[in-house]
């Protein structure tokens, strides 16, 4: 036997199995961290949004993420969904505070908010009310809103975050007007910012 | 020689596996979407399901909207083309209908205010037929239908819509 043919095929092996193993890797890291170099994505505030959600011009990497983090969601010409699992500082939303959402409504036919835990899923409330939305809200007198996610009862506009271990809110744009649909950067998000616990929100 | 051809099929195996491991992921979590759904009917693919707004022990989709009830049918198109129907709510409420491919893209979406007589029907085929008729990137896929509950009062609206929807297979 030729050693030197045969450890010649064993580095032409081991580099090509690296190369599978490193692509397989970074997949799999792309994929499951949460927001990062995806020129689908925009990062505004707290908040995400993918322009390319549900359409057939989606690149790989977002239809992939998607099918993970919302699979079945709506062309972004019926609905345009933002996430945020952080506040405005970059902290991650932490079940055991209270968080306070503060802003006005949105240039479309019908929005809503809705907490989900770790799995994506909705949390058990008492109030089985499971998203604040503008048929719901309780507007304060100049007309914006304060929303507040809480493990505890905070009254009209709360998000009851349950059990959860990790959090994550998702505003829906139903039908969104052109101007939106044109920029969606120009979207006006709400606030994200931690509360003193049991306080109500300001 | 064999080091640059190792460094070439290793570079070339890391984007083929890149590329392949994010097209297999919406492709596998569709079957599995697939076969959830049909895992709570008795009826098979071709056959529209409804739900109610979804709550903390629905699990058969990640993220449902709580403020939609859906209506779901698997379709697959092995044995003909599919015509789907119904009727809308009234005025005011908001209503779509959704078609995915298997690979999770939302090809084609239709809403209430598109249809001002309150009444849809449309062909779901591998090719298209013309007007009225949507060609299906995939032989199998999900068609929702999606209404939005603003208040309790309005279920049975929305039940009623539901129970209009037809599906029927159509031999191409």
């Amino acid at each position: 036997m030729d050693w030197d043919v045969v450890a010649a095929l064993l580095i032409f092996v081991v580099l090509a199995a690296a190369g599978a193993i490193g692509g397989l890797l970074l997949a799999r890291r792309r994929l499951s961290s949460n927001v990062g170099n995806n020129p689908d994505e925009i990062k505004l505030g707290a908040w995400t949004t993918n322009k390319l959600a549900g359409s057939s011009a989606a690149n790989a990497l977002t239809r992939a993420r998607i099918a993970i983090h919302g699979i079945l969601a709506m062309h972004r010409q019926e609905t345009i969904y933002f996430f945020a699992l952080q506040d405005d500082l970059g902290n991650p939303l932490d079940p055991d505070r209270d968080w306070q959402i503060r802003g006005r409504g949105f240039d479309c036919r019908w929005w809503s908010f809705t907490l989900y835990d770790e799995e994506y899923q909705l949390i058990d409330s008492p109030s089985r009310r499971y998203s604040v939305h503008s048929d719901n809200v309780v507007p304060e007198v100049d007309g914006s809103y304060r929303i507040v996610i809480s493990r505890e009862d905070r009254g009209a506009n709360w998000l009851a975050a349950g059990a959860a271990k990790k959090l994550m809110v998702t505003i829906r744009l139903y039908n969104p007007s052109q101007a939106v649909l044109a920029d969606v950067a120009s979207v006006k998000l709400p606030q994200v910012r931690r509360i003193e616990k049991g306080r109500a929100a300001a | 020689m064999i080091l640059i051809a190792g460094i070439i099929a290793g570079t070339v195996l890391f984007f083929v596996s890149y590329r392949l491991t994010l097209n297999r992921v919406p492709i596998k979590l569709m079957d599995d979407a697939e076969k959830r759904l049909l895992s709570i009917r008795t009826t098979g693919p071709n056959t529209f399901h409804h739900g109610r707004a979804p709550s903390h022990k629905s699990r058969q989709i990640v993220m449902p909207s709580p403020d939609l009830v859906y209506s779901s049918c698997v379709y697959d198109l092995a044995k003909g083309d599919l015509v789907i129907s119904g009727k809308l709510p009234p005025d005011g409420h908001y209503w779509s209908l959704s078609l995915y491919a298997h690979n999770t893209d939302n090809y084609f979406v239709l809403n209430d205010r598109e249809l001002p007589a309150r009444g849809f029907s449309i062909t779901l085929g591998r090719k298209s037929r013309g007007a009225g008729s949507i060609e299906s990137p995939t032989r199998t896929g999900i068609a929702l239908i999606r209404m939005i509950q603003r208040r309790q009062d309005d279920l049975p609206i929305i039940q009623a819509a539901q129970q209009s929807i037809r599906c029927e297979v159509v031999k191409s």
